[in-house]
């Protein structure tokens, strides 16, 4: 196959993702500590191009003087922090229950397609709520509670794939020369599983990025002082009318964020298919049903 | 008397046009109305691309680039929509190698085969129950009366392809063409089609072009054959000449190669080397490199060598029969 | 005992979803020698497909035992009977699912011997040179390759641990006429050079004709007739047989031959049945075989299980 040129599809909205996360993480380092204090005598300050503005928050101001940049920078380290945290803790019990299920099937199998089932009967957000109520929300429970969100589809693509991949003829031949259990889900299975997850991990990313933005819009989730793009955009929704950049900036990367999630995830998908379909189509030549 | 198929000089190619991948190259053919013509050939000779883009069935991205396709008469390279709606079904009937997928799993048979006579007669449904319970009953299906409001599903594989038979010939069009009919069947049930076959084409006066792998198949029902080799056909005539005194090394291969039921073990007759794929066809003779009476003339492409009622593409082709079969019976030598 | 394989008494039930039950094999007995090729012909629904994974261990039985070499192998647990998985290796039929796609040539061939820390002792080049393959094919893909090239890497990786018996299942038909003929030749030369003994399954007679020493024909789960293969394609004794001979096409074009009619088409294995299977599509039937199972009957060296059927 040839090399083609670098995949902008793939590549663009994993540059601009991490750059999302660099900039999140060590800008307001960079920007330097004034941007997080208070600046009472510079409320609600307008971006750099409109009049009024101040200098050296080139943003704006929220409602305590605080600069923009700053705060948005901050506030994608939690949105982030949990988006990634539990996409990862998603897909990492998704793999495991998946290979379970679906590789020795049987009473594991409907023991645990039963509980994803009821799981997804339950309304997620109404437990999520109650769950905070009880438990509190600094970001660890975050992830745990949004983790729990999201395990199920990663269970099921990861069981419908090990289930075919394990009754093809080159595991099964694998197994006709001796090969343990381990032997094959390491060598034939996992390799099979993994990009599957990869893209499913991408769009769980973007979905729970947005959970937790509603979470913390709604009070629920991370607890000011700490900034989340959540409750910056809940903070700022009562000057929406005169101060607009107060929720712009959070929003907007919110959407960055899930917009180069999805799109990451459908480029891999992508990839991910067409590189099977080559084999169908060669075998098919073959057969003499084609040309 | 127009001959009911006529295919000239078709080219088929694919992929982007400005790096084309040819297909079929230059391929004549002509069904003469009751006469049943076998296309054979293997993996990559083009005998499906062929049979599929001269009704225009062939996928996104194949197209003829050149040659005709005429059924009585009518042109079908490039016709319209309109016109190949109504030489479908109406002039050339089509069946494929799985009835599975050519049958809707949705619909009763009867409706199916009813809404084929709609398309080209008119009328509703219904009108034409009579008319679909004697096509079933003529492709031998049994109780066609009850039979005609099962579902696709609950049927044989060969009852299905039965049915698929019946809705080709349902508009009575003069022309048949079948691709690997008999090649997703079981052995027993393949003889009970292959009867089928021979009653809806040769018994019924209708021309017939079947695409297939299987030479005993065309031994069966065919009165001629064309054998395929890297797009091209490099043999042509009746099946009893063609099958008893082959004249193109290939097709004297593709013969010896073929098992026979016959006790003892035995070596089988095996041609070296396998068929080149489209993209891959040297510029001489197609097969010179897996002949064994190649000679240096044989890298310029063969001229057509014209025999009583067919012909071979070969420079040399055989004056003797085909190659000795007491040599491959000596058991397992 | 010269038997490489023995299978006595074999059955396979499967529950079906809705109720029901499924007999894929019913009571089959039968034995290979070394050196010896037994095919095993059927339709779809005879159940040879599942009994060919049971001679490999691939599917547990329900009832019944497999012998490997002497070594009855269908008690064993699991880890026993990894150790001596190298007896018996499986060729299967679609050359394209047989093998992994991220796997190349070498590797694949190489992976029985690497399961069995045995990688390296038996050089790849020398198992690519024997079934005819170039060196240079090892760096490829599967997907490089022509269904006979991926059939003879099959192959390779079947010989890999120097099996005593050789499960094919179908192994040639999904390949080109003229491949078919190399790919038997190979099996044929690859089975006089190491004495393998071959289990073959297949549904063309022609091609069984020309390979087998002995055939068993399956019906519904059961052996209907066995014997050695001249015998059983000479003089066929029971009707199935006779209908399966019957539908081979004949090779000389415009010659009519007179079959015995073939007739319906091969009954689900779901249905339960008395008496012998065959009866619905029997054109010599008659009450006993509706009522009771046909016992097997011996002509010489064949088997037969048929109330009609006659020495002659």
């Amino acid at each position: 196959m040839r090399r083609r040129r670098l995949d902008l599809r793939l590549w663009t909205p994993a540059a601009v993702l991490a750059l999302v996360v660099l900039a999140c993480f060590a800008g307001p380092a960079l920007l330097g500590p004034d941007g997080a204090q208070q600046a009472l005598g510079e409320r609600l300050a307008p971006p750099a191009w409109l009049a009024g503005a101040v200098d050296g928050k080139p943003l704006g101001t929220d409602a305590f003087g605080r600069d923009m940049l700053t705060r948005t920078l901050e506030g994608g380290r939690v949105s982030l922090q949990v988006g990634f945290g539990a996409a990862t803790g998603a897909v990492v019990i998704g793999l495991l229950l998946g290979l379970v299920a679906g590789y020795w099937g049987g009473w594991w199998d409907r023991a645990i397609m039963t509980v994803a089932d009821v799981w997804l009967a339950f309304p997620f957000l109404v437990i999520a709520l109650a769950a905070v109520a009880v438990v509190g929300s600094d970001v660890p429970v975050l992830v745990a509670l949004l983790t729990l969100g999201g395990w199920v589809l990663p269970t099921r693509v990861t069981r419908t794939i090990v289930q075919r991949v394990r009754s093809e003829d080159y595991v099964v031949a694998a197994a006709g020369a001796g090969a343990s259990d381990l032997y094959l889900v390491r060598r034939h299975v996992l390799p099979q599983v993994l990009p599957a997850n990869l893209v499913v991990w991408s769009f769980t990313v973007g979905a729970l990025v947005v959970i937790e933005g509603a979470l913390s819009f709604l009070g629920l989730g991370v607890k000011p002082p700490t900034p989340s793009w959540g409750n910056i955009v809940s903070d700022g929704t009562p000057y929406l009318e005169t101060a607009w950049w107060v929720v712009a900036w959070p929003a907007l990367m919110i959407v960055v964020t899930v917009m180069c999630a999805n799109g990451l995830g459908t480029a891999l998908r992508r990839r991910w298919q067409a590189g099977s379909r080559v084999l169908e189509a060669s075998s098919e030549l073959d057969k003499g049903v084609a040309p | 008397m127009t001959p009911a198929l006529v295919i000239e000089d078709l080219w088929v190619e694919a992929g982007p046009t400005d790096d084309p991948l040819v297909l079929v190259r230059g391929v004549d053919l002509t069904v003469g109305a009751g006469t049943v013509v076998g296309l054979v050939g293997e993996s990559g000779s083009g005998k499906t691309v062929t049979c599929m883009s001269a009704l225009g069935l062939a996928g996104r991205g194949v197209r003829i680039t050149r040659g005709s396709v005429r059924a009585q008469g009518t042109e079908l390279v490039r016709a319209d929509e309109a016109t190949m709606r109504r030489v479908r079904g109406g002039v050339v009937g089509t069946v494929f190698q799985d009835p599975l997928s050519s049958l809707n799993p949705l619909q009763r048979i009867g409706d199916q085969i009813a809404e084929a006579l709609v398309l080209h007669r008119g009328g509703r449904r219904r009108a034409h129950r009579d008319r679909v319970i004697s096509l079933l009953a003529r492709v031998g299906v049994p109780a066609p009366e009850e039979r005609v409001r099962a579902y696709p599903h609950e049927l044989s594989g060969g009852l299905r392809q039965r049915v698929a038979i019946a809705m080709a010939i349902a508009n009575d069009p003069a022309v048949l063409v079948a691709d690997e009919p008999t090649t997703a069947l079981d052995v027993t049930v393949q003889a009970q089609v292959l009867d089928v076959v021979r009653t809806a084409t040769r018994d019924e006066g209708r021309a017939a072009l079947i695409v297939t792998h299987d030479l005993g198949l065309v031994a069966e029902v065919a009165d001629r054959v064309a054998v395929m080799y890297a797009g091209q056909i490099v043999e042509e005539g009746p099946v009893g000449s063609v099958f008893a005194a082959p004249q193109h090394p290939y097709t004297q291969g593709l013969l010896a190669s073929r098992p026979v039921l016959a006790p003892g073990r035995r070596r089988l007759h095996a041609m070296p080397g396998r068929p080149p794929l489209p993209g891959a066809w040297p510029s001489g003779c197609a097969f010179a490199a897996r002949c064994s009476n190649v000679n240096e003339a044989c890298t310029a492409p063969p001229p057509v060598h014209q025999g009583d009622d067919g012909w071979a593409r070969c420079w040399r082709p055989a004056d003797e029969g085909p190659p000795d079969r007491t040599e491959a019976q000596e058991g397992a030598a | 005992m010269n038997a490489v394989i023995e299978l006595t008494d074999l059955t396979k039930a499967y529950d079906l979803p809705g109720g029901g039950r499924l007999t894929a094999v019913d009571g089959v007995s039968l034995q290979v020698s070394a050196g010896e090729t037994y095919a095993l012909v059927g339709e779809s629904g005879c159940g040879k497909s599942t009994l060919a994974r049971m001679a490999a261990m691939l599917v547990a039985r329900d009832s019944g035992a497999v012998t490997w070499s002497g070594q009855q192998v269908s008690g064993l647990s699991r880890r026993e009977l990894r150790g001596i998985r190298d007896h018996t290796q499986v060729v299967f039929q679609d050359p394209a699912a047989a093998l992994s796609p991220r796997l190349t040539v070498a590797e694949a061939v190489e992976e029985p011997l690497r399961i069995r820390g045995r990688a390296g002792s038996r050089s790849v080049d020398a198992l690519l040179d024997a079934v005819g393959l170039d060196r240079s094919m090892g760096t490829r893909r599967p997907r490089e390759l022509s269904g006979g090239q991926r059939q003879r890497v099959v192959i390779a990786r079947a010989m890999a641990l120097e099996p005593r018996l050789l499960v094919l299942d179908e192994p040639v038909a999904s390949l080109d006429v003229s491949v078919q003929a190399q790919v038997l030749n190979l099996l044929a030369d690859l089975q006089r050079e190491k004495g393998h003994a071959y289990l073959l399954i297949a549904h063309d007679l022609a091609v069984v004709s020309s390979v087998a020493d002995r055939i068993g024909v399956m019906y519904l789960g059961r052996i209907v007739e066995e014997g050695p293969a001249d015998e059983v394609i000479t003089r066929p004794r029971h009707p199935y047989t006779q209908m399966l001979i019957a539908s081979v096409p004949v090779f000389t074009p415009g010659q009519q031959v007179s079959r015995p009619a073939v007739v319906g088409d091969p009954p689900s294995p779901t249905e339960s049945r008395t008496g012998c299977a065959f009866a619905d599509r029997c054109v010599a039937a008659t009450d006993v075989c509706r009522e009771t199972t046909p016992e097997p009957r011996t002509f010489g060296s064949v088997l037969v299980r048929c109330h009609h059927a006659s020495g002659g």
